[in-house]
């Protein structure tokens, strides 16, 4: 127990910076939303000289993304970026601080076992990412209504707004084992950056393509936000393959932790 | 000299590994390009003739998907963007590990004075830079020359790594100097890459917005786009000259604060 209070008071103010962050992205892009959607209208009208095939087409996409959960699925993939990364820190330095601090000696020389040590650990980092998860996702709601002012299907919105704690408990994993696994990591954000622009990229080109290899390989594609609007539901394959990511993820952990030579001072 | 030849050595795996990433970011995007990918002619006119903010949005800019070029361009932003990743980590890195490795004693009882320290390692950082920049240039020519063969193709891509060497020389003294001013030295590489971040976002926003085009002089990553070197054939020299200002700006902040600083032994 006293480790997991010093854990999250360790991890509080970082906690406070992101959730914070988090918000003032939302906020920021979703206010544009009005601007935007005159844009798309007064476009739509103009587009009225060209053949119906292509107007359909362009139209379609048009309307679809700017409609107000269309627009917020735009803006919610930069959240997403920024949510795989406080997860991928969090985890990777919840355990890479101790060697890197000096304090390995002091804290395993305690009479505790590994066991308990790396639990405390990933249940307080587990509370400040379900802390941020749980902020935003009111707190998105709060924004739709606040910036679009249409009608819009709740349960899709939180729906999409809770893959954001989905991801950020898949890399919070990737970089609670990334950690255990490299017995000195020297600076964070110079794992956890390169890391997740690699996953972000990668769900880039998925889009581009439309390549299911892509897909399976980038986090971030593994939620589709117009497949939750259009069934209020994710896909069971992906939802599947995130549990399980998790699950082993942190089953590793636990047996690379418990036998690992950690090397004091 | 030493101090040059040691951090060229201490750099050169951490270069090799930005390099790969790099060749594989171009080659993963433009492996994926085919001519046959872009929109019909009345498609493509259309598409120009969207507002920005929903060319933005829709992610393919005002670029001819059709072309190799087109396709780069849209890769060209991911490409700045790990340059400066990668420029921003180093020139904190090079500065402030001396701290964090508690080496700083060892260097500064020789007798050298500090001011050659820090020339000397931002020399062998700018060697590194130049050495990605070049990889990255030769890579993209190669690529989009196998799609296709333009004369001004060399003078394109030429411009745009010209435009990715600013950014890089950038972050990079932004990052050495943020490693200069901060006595803690773990806090170098975080700030250095939140600016990047905080960029990158305010890069979007300007794009997204009409009414926040102020906000890119911010933005490092507004001052040489695709669009404009593409669009308009030129590098505006305005955006050169503001980069220099930035680069000698924090080069006199790196020199002047780690001359007088207490380091942490």
């Amino acid at each position: 127990m006293n480790m997991y209070i010093h854990e999250l008071k360790a991890g509080k103010r970082s906690t406070i910076i992101w959730t914070v962050t988090l918000l003032a992205i939302l906020i920021l892009y979703m206010s544009f939303y009005t601007m935007i959607k005159n844009d798309a209208d007064a476009f739509v009208k103009i587009m009225e000289g060209v053949s119906p095939v292509i107007r359909q087409a362009l139209g379609i996409a048009i309307n679809q993304i700017t409609s107000p959960l269309g627009y917020y699925s735009f803006v919610f993939s930069f959240i997403l970026f920024l949510g795989a990364l406080q997860g991928m820190n969090t985890g990777v330095n919840i355990i890479s601080k101790e060697v890197r601090d000096k304090t390995a000696d002091f804290l395993l020389t305690k009479p505790k076992t590994r066991v308990s040590i790396i639990t405390a650990k990933l249940l307080a980092g587990l509370t400040c990412i379900l802390i941020t998860g749980v902020i935003y996702i009111i707190m998105s709601a709060i924004a739709m209504s606040l910036f679009t002012g249409e009608t819009y299907n709740m349960t899709a919105l939180i729906l999409i707004s809770t893959t954001l704690l989905i991801t950020e408990l898949i890399f919070y994993t990737l970089g609670f084992l990334t950690a255990v696994i490299f017995p000195k990591i020297k600076s964070v954000i110079s794992v956890s950056l390169p890391v997740v622009f690699a996953f972000y990229f990668a769900g880039l080109m998925a889009s581009i393509t439309g390549d299911e290899l892509y897909r399976d390989l980038s986090i971030f594609k593994y939620f589709n936000p117009m497949y939750i609007i259009l069934n209020s539901s994710y896909e069971t394959k992906y939802l599947m393959l995130s549990v399980a990511i998790i699950i082993v993820g942190f089953a590793l952990s636990y047996v690379i932790y418990s036998k690992k030579d950690v090397h004091a001072v | 000299m030493n101090i040059f030849k040691r951090e060229m050595r201490a750099n050169l795996k951490s270069l090799i590994v930005w390099s790969l990433s790099m060749v594989m970011l171009i080659g993963a995007g433009m492996g994926k390009f085919s001519s046959t990918s872009g929109a019909s002619a009345e498609m493509t006119e259309l598409i120009s003739s969207l507002p920005n903010s929903l060319k933005a949005m829709f992610g393919f800019g005002n670029f001819d998907l059709s072309k190799a070029i087109g396709f780069y361009a849209i890769l060209y932003l991911y490409i700045i963007v790990m340059g400066a990743i990668h420029a921003a980590m180093l020139g904190a890195g090079i500065i402030s590990k001396e701290e964090r490795d508690k080496t700083t004693e060892f260097l500064i009882v020789k007798p050298i004075k500090r001011h050659t320290i820090i020339t000397n390692k931002m020399l062998a950082a700018f060697v590194n830079v130049i050495i990605l920049n070049v990889i990255t240039f030769s890579v993209s020519y190669k690529m989009v020359s196998m799609f296709t063969l333009d004369a001004s193709l060399f003078g394109q891509i030429g411009m745009m790594m010209f435009g990715l060497f600013m950014i890089q020389l950038i972050f990079l003294t932004i990052g050495a100097a943020f490693a200069a001013i901060n006595r803690n030295s773990k806090k170098a590489p975080v700030l250095a890459t939140s600016t990047i971040l905080i960029a990158y976002f305010l890069n979007m926003a300007v794009q997204l917005s009409g009414n926040l085009s102020f906000l890119k002089y911010f933005t490092p990553f507004q001052y040489f786009t695709a669009d404009s070197i593409l669009n308009e054939g030129t590098i505006s020299i305005g955006y050169v000259v503001l980069s220099i200002i930035i680069m000698v700006g924090m080069l006199t902040v790196t020199y002047s604060r780690y001359e007088k600083r207490d380091l942490m032994v």
